[in-house]
């Protein structure tokens, strides 16, 4: 009986002790995943590789600008080199550069992806060749561009030059024969924010 | 390489298109492969420029980038003759700091029985002398590049 009581006591003790209450959970929160256009900067700067698609040439080099909302300001700095002889040997392979200064419009920004259509000015120093030897052209391009991540994106671009020096022949090979007179280049590009 | 790799490059040599920067020289350097450089004619200054004179500095120019396959300063056996004359202009601008030199490079080609092949004018100006008549001479051996299609 002793026994019994010594058994039953703490459980009768425990019985009597106040519950603590049971936390509220939380509601819970459905994680949202933000999609690629909401995380767009409606505003950065932006950086990237260039590379021309030219036949007999390589033509690559950075660019760097910005753009915000709709409007975007780009300068370029390609440069040119030969990838086979010169049989005058004006050069021995590096020619000069590709200094491009654009304003561009963000035309279609649909989630990932984005069209420009941009105009400017295209400046062609031809340093392999003399210091003073330089060559301009007007273009007008369209660019599309797919952003991988918020950050880093590719893009190509069709190019097309309304007004050209003389001495600058898009489309023209030496020869003299004649193609398409567009230029194709493909971006590499990152972006701040 | 995978298939669509090889697809990738292929499509992307295809779009290479071809771009051409050419020159046609004033002069057939082929005929006329020789040129002796007569002394220049400058009004008024006594110049030099990085420690040669203008023509001496002229020849080097025309020597390094120019399209004959040989310079001279003696009228030897040569294909053509070269008479250049610089005339400056001093402006003083509106102050002290406006001021610039115009520098006009008025040039004759001919051979030597006096037969002309080519003749013209460049002209430059700067702040600093030296630096116009070193600019007009930069451009008259910018005007004798050979002819090119690179």
């Amino acid at each position: 009986m002793l026994l019994a009581l010594l058994i039953a006591a703490p459980i009768a003790a425990d019985a009597r002790r106040p519950r603590p209450k049971k936390k509220a959970r939380a509601p819970r929160q459905r994680a949202v995943q933000p999609s690629r256009a909401a995380a767009q900067p409606d505003s950065a700067v932006t950086y990237g590789l260039d590379w021309f698609l030219v036949k007999d040439k390589t033509v690559v080099g950075p660019n760097l600008g910005f753009y915000s909302g709709g409007f975007g300001l780009d300068v370029g700095a390609s440069f040119i080199w030969l990838t086979e002889d010169d049989p005058n040997d004006v050069v021995d392979s590096f020619v000069g550069a590709l200094l491009g200064f654009h304003v561009y419009g963000r035309a279609l920004r649909s989630g990932a992806t984005e069209l420009r259509i941009g105009t400017g000015l295209d400046a062609w120093p031809l340093f392999g060749i003399d210091a003073d030897e330089w060559l301009f052209s007007w273009p007008v391009y369209v660019e599309g561009r797919y952003w991988v991540s918020r950050n880093w994106g590719v893009g190509a671009q069709v190019r097309y030059q309304l007004i050209h020096s003389d001495g600058l022949e898009p489309g023209v090979e030496r020869d003299g024969s004649e193609a398409v007179p567009l230029l194709f280049m493909l971006t590499l590009g990152g972006r701040s924010g | 390489m995978s298939a669509r790799r090889a697809a990738l490059a292929a499509l992307m040599l295809g779009a290479c298109t071809p771009l051409t920067f050419s020159n046609t020289a004033p002069v057939d350097f082929t005929r006329y492969r020789s040129v002796y450089v007569a002394p220049l004619v400058i009004d008024r200054y006594e110049l030099e420029l990085h420690g040669l004179s203008p023509r001496d500095y002229l020849i080097e120019g025309l020597n390094a980038g120019g399209g004959f396959a040989r310079v001279d300063r003696d009228p030897g056996v040569v294909d053509t003759h070269l008479y250049v004359e610089l005339r400056v202009q001093y402006d003083d601008g509106f102050d002290r700091e406006d001021h610039t030199y115009r520098v006009t490079a008025t040039f004759e080609l001919s051979t030597p029985d006096g037969r002309v092949i080519d003749r013209g004018q460049v002209e430059d100006d700067d702040s600093d002398l030296y630096e116009a008549v070193e600019d007009a001479l930069d451009e008259l051996v910018h005007h004798y590049l050979p002819s090119y299609r690179l």
